[in-house]
């Protein structure tokens, strides 16, 4: 293969479109071209690019401007109840890790010392109105579930380091908000 | 590209006069036709109303739609000569075929232009160098890179053979580099 065959056969490359015996020319010719090689870097570079390109989201009125522009009556679609209860169940178990690993930071970061510092917190309701703390409380419940999990990943890891269990806590968290968001496909508004 | 099969039954109901099954192919595809449109005429006001108008012809050509291709590559069809239409009636540039889909000359790599482009990665500078391209080039990469239509699927969403598909999109992607440099990207 020579350097202008291979020009034409890096776009099939790129498109991920060459049979084996193409792919296996064009490959070896790149390996050994630097010219081709710098050229098939830069077509990817660009395709890679184009790649990410987003999709741009419509006005939220499209649907029924295409129904009424047809003159026809338009009903909008409901969401499966399955789709909401997953979402708002996503949702509930991200705020809830983030508000536990929140609670949890003055402790990672200062060790344990600054845990019993803050032990008043497990009686707020001595030096705070009740709504909150109420809301207090529900965050140190947050935290002591998360302090299981904890345990229960530090000995899935045989580890009994708290850096560790908190590490795979905080992985758990981050999952759980990334399936969440998975729900929520995010869109580009122009 | 995701083909979804149930399309055609979709289609079907919608023949049968039920008209939220129409509802449901709209909300399926109306980000995919209105990003590839914005990516011709580059105006989010026009392009959604040529996105609508699109639905709008599709809706009243259904009958003539055959199940056995991709209800989405039909769909593009329409967008596609909905924009192409648009343009030519706003006096718009549109590619001229003749001169850029000429056969493949034989061209000199130059060393400096491609290492240069290594240092490209932002995706504003992408759609900067994109917006410069003639509207058929945008929408051949937006279909290919945006929609991951294959070559067979372009080809029956432009109406154009397969060899132009892949020149179209060799000349494209090779104007994407130069506007890249042109738009400041700096040499070694």
């Amino acid at each position: 293969m020579n350097c202008h065959q291979a020009y034409e056969a890096l776009q099939g490359l790129i498109d991920n479109s060459l049979n084996k015996k193409e792919l296996v020319e064009i490959k070896t010719h790149v390996r050994n071209c630097p010219a081709c090689k710098a050229e098939y870097r830069a077509l990817k570079m660009v395709a890679e690019g184009l790649d990410r390109m987003p999709l741009y989201e419509t006005s939220p009125g499209f649907n029924k401007e295409v129904f009424r522009r047809l003159g026809l009556e338009y009903k909008p679609q409901r969401r499966p109840a399955w789709q909401s209860l997953a979402m708002a169940a996503g949702l509930s178990l991200s705020v809830f890790w983030l508000t536990a690993l929140a609670a949890a930071l003055p402790t990672l970061l200062m060790g344990a010392k600054a845990y019993k510092l803050t032990q008043w917190l497990h009686h707020p309701e001595l030096i705070l109105p009740s709504f909150q703390s109420a809301i207090l409380k529900s965050g140190l419940a947050a935290y002591q579930t998360l302090g299981f999990a904890a345990k229960v990943a530090g000995w899935l890891l045989k580890s009994s380091a708290l850096p560790t269990q908190m590490a795979v806590a905080g992985l758990l968290a981050l999952v759980l908000v990334f399936i969440t968001m998975r729900f929520f496909r995010p869109q580009t508004s122009l | 590209m995701a083909h979804n099969p149930d399309d055609a039954a979709l289609v079907g109901r919608c023949l049968g006069g039920d008209n939220a099954a129409f509802d449901k192919l709209i909300s399926r595809y109306k980000r995919q036709v209105f990003s590839v449109i914005y990516r011709m005429v580059r105006n989010p006001a026009d392009a959604e109303d040529l996105a609508q108008d699109t639905f709008i012809k599709a809706f009243r050509a259904l009958s003539s739609y055959d199940p056995k291709f991709p209800f989405i590559t039909w769909l593009f069809k329409i967008a596609h000569n909905t924009a192409i239409d648009h343009l030519r009636s706003n006096k718009a540039q549109v590619l001229s075929l003749d001169i850029e889909e000429s056969p493949l000359q034989d061209e000199c790599f130059d060393q400096t232009l491609m290492d240069s482009i290594d240092a490209l990665s932002d995706k504003s500078m992408i759609d900067k160098a994109l917006a410069t391209l003639p509207p058929v080039y945008r929408e051949i990469l937006a279909l290919r890179h945006q929609q991951e239509f294959s070559y067979s699927e372009i080809s029956e969403a432009l109406g154009i053979p397969e060899g132009t598909v892949k020149i179209r999109l060799f000349r494209a992607r090779n104007l994407m580099k130069e506007k890249m440099l042109t738009l400041g990207y700096p040499g070694p």
